[in-house]
């Protein structure tokens, strides 16, 4: 917590304090996380865990269905390419985000999964992207872990 | 008003840091644990209230990731930001109601993910109390010298708390510090910010605890000993510390004499068998003997040398250690009731109080008590 008494324009005596919070986090990725990470960047391979009841395909992979509350325990290779569901192209970026703009994000059904895929769009023109068309993933040449170890989908 | 009584609870094994583990992966081990303490499964629940803290959780809403963790997907469901304890209190008046016949009560906190004094910093007052430097530790020192001052009290009194507590908690499998302290080990440690030494401060500590509510009639079905809930309290004193009587814990006064009122208690003393306190630093254990009406005002540390509040006095105070043996922040409160249901449903294990049919749980929170919580169980 930082405070910086702030002057008023006049000159005067204080009136406002400006502030600024920073808190540092380490969040662990756990087992499930950790695994889903390891396999796209050793063997650029997407991974989910299906439902022990219902069967679904789950993204990203979690020890338990939240749909049912049942395990979660069997993991499942999915395709690196599926269906766009729904897309956005971010003019006014948040953040932190993708240094080229616009973006599109993309919600991406891939094919064998029970839930939606969350990534990008690329080599494509915003104005051609439509619901529907197949999307195939672009794997980052030097990965680390990360949802960035796909650069992103471009149509197929 | 419907019965209510604690059915089942669950608490992680505390630890300085839950290395590894997400939160969610944590959350759902400990759901179920509880889930089979009391022989249901998440489709008996109908209503999820969950304590979390967003800043330790480093996201807005953050209940809001955990939700299919905790089993609330498509429930009614609520979060409280305070200790679990509070979030207990909806849940009993949720059933108690009559709309809903069973609540499941989460709490957890990760505080080893970012960093609890910053947290507490900022929780201090921008323009009166921030430019001072006063965070939680600061605001309880200020309460233990106004206190020890007030009363006279020496300043060995609350190392002696750190001293049964710490030695209570190596029986307990879910505590953080299971090693026992010497009270020259306790006075010879550095005051962090004086007069409150390291070892008369709580642990930083990852953990989550899990409590099942449920009506009366479903609480005769499920086979196991119902801790009912005969009485619940909640006070806030004034934010400003200024504005405090400091040497009192006028909010855990209130609302202990709140629940007591509810459950016919006159003489709590006597008619408690046991009780589990948060304890945040240990002068404040003293402070709580008082305010719960154990004694009177100024002779909590009387009452602890006499070793009424001991594993085997009179009324026993924090027979798994409390606070200062492990704070998962948000839970801790709620670690006090788990620990108190076992107590009177006689499933306490190593730290069991033998026969011990009524006991109260309490809560603390905000800087140097701010508020309080109570809540009485019987068995």
């Amino acid at each position: 917590m930082i405070e910086k008494a702030k002057e008023s324009p006049g000159g005067g005596p204080v009136d406002e304090v400006d502030g600024e919070l920073h808190i540092s986090y380490r969040q662990p990725y756990g087992e499930h996380y950790g695994r889903f990470y390891r396999e796209m960047c050793d063997n650029k391979r997407i991974m989910g865990v299906k439902c022990s009841k219902c069967g679904a395909v789950l993204l990203p992979p979690r020890p338990y269905c939240g749909f049912c509350y049942e395990p979660a325990d069997q993991w499942v290779e999915l395709a690196d390419e599926g269906t766009l569901k729904t897309f956005t192209t971010v003019y006014e970026p948040c953040v932190g985000e993708p240094a080229v703009q616009p973006y599109i994000c993309a919600f991406i059904m891939l094919d064998g999964a029970g839930v939606h895929f969350p990534h990008l769009l690329g080599e494509v023109d915003p104005d051609d992207v439509e619901v529907g068309m197949r999307v195939k993933a672009i794997w980052a040449e030097d990965r680390k872990g990360t949802l960035r170890d796909i650069k992103y989908f471009r149509p197929i | 008003m419907e019965e209510v009584a604690v059915v089942g609870w669950a608490q992680t094994r505390h630890e300085r840091s839950k290395t590894g583990q997400t939160c969610q992966k944590m959350l759902y081990d400990l759901v179920n644990t509880a889930l089979q303490s009391c022989s249901m499964t998440i489709r008996d629940i109908d209503t999820v209230i969950d304590a979390g803290s967003d800043f330790l959780d480093g996201r807005g809403l953050s209940n809001a990731l955990n939700l299919d963790a905790m089993g609330a997907h498509s429930k009614v469901e609520s979060k409280v930001a305070g200790d679990g304890l509070e979030a207990a209190i909806y849940a009993f008046m949720k059933v108690a109601s009559g709309m809903f016949s069973s609540a499941l009560v989460v709490a957890y906190g990760k505080s080893s993910e970012s960093s609890i004094r910053r947290q507490t910093r900022a929780g201090a007052e921008p323009f009166y109390a921030r430019p001072l430097g006063i965070d939680a530790v600061a605001a309880g020192a200020l309460q233990e010298n106004a206190y020890l001052h007030h009363y006279g009290i020496d300043t060995s009194a609350p190392a002696r708390v750190a001293v049964k507590n710490r030695a209570a908690g190596t029986a307990n499998p879910y505590a953080q510090l299971r090693s026992e302290v010497t009270l020259a080990e306790v006075l010879g440690s550095p005051e962090l910010v004086s007069p409150i030494r390291r070892l008369e401060a709580c642990p930083v500590t990852d953990g989550a605890c899990a409590v099942v509510l449920a009506d009366g009639p479903m609480s005769r079905s499920l086979g196991v000993h119902p801790a009912w809930i005969r009485g619940i309290g909640h006070s806030q004193d004034a934010y400003s510390l200024g504005s405090r009587e400091l040497h009192k814990a006028v909010s855990a006064k209130l609302a202990a004499r709140r629940a007591y009122d509810m459950a016919s208690i006159t003489d709590p003393h006597s008619e408690l068998d046991v009780i589990e306190v948060s304890e945040f630093y240990a002068y404040q254990e003293l402070m709580l003997y008082e305010a719960l009406g154990l004694c009177a005002e100024g002779d909590g540390a009387l009452l602890l040398d006499a070793g009424a509040t001991a594993h085997d006095g009179q009324t026993p105070v924090n027979p798994s250690g409390g606070a200062l043996c492990a704070n998962p922040l948000v839970a801790t409160g709620l670690v006090r009731l788990a620990e108190s249901a076992a107590q009177v449903s006689n499933r306490g294990g190593n730290v069991q109080i033998d026969g011990a049919r009524r006991a109260l749980a309490h809560s603390g929170g905000g800087f140097a008590m701010q508020s309080a919580a109570c809540v009485i169980l019987e068995r």
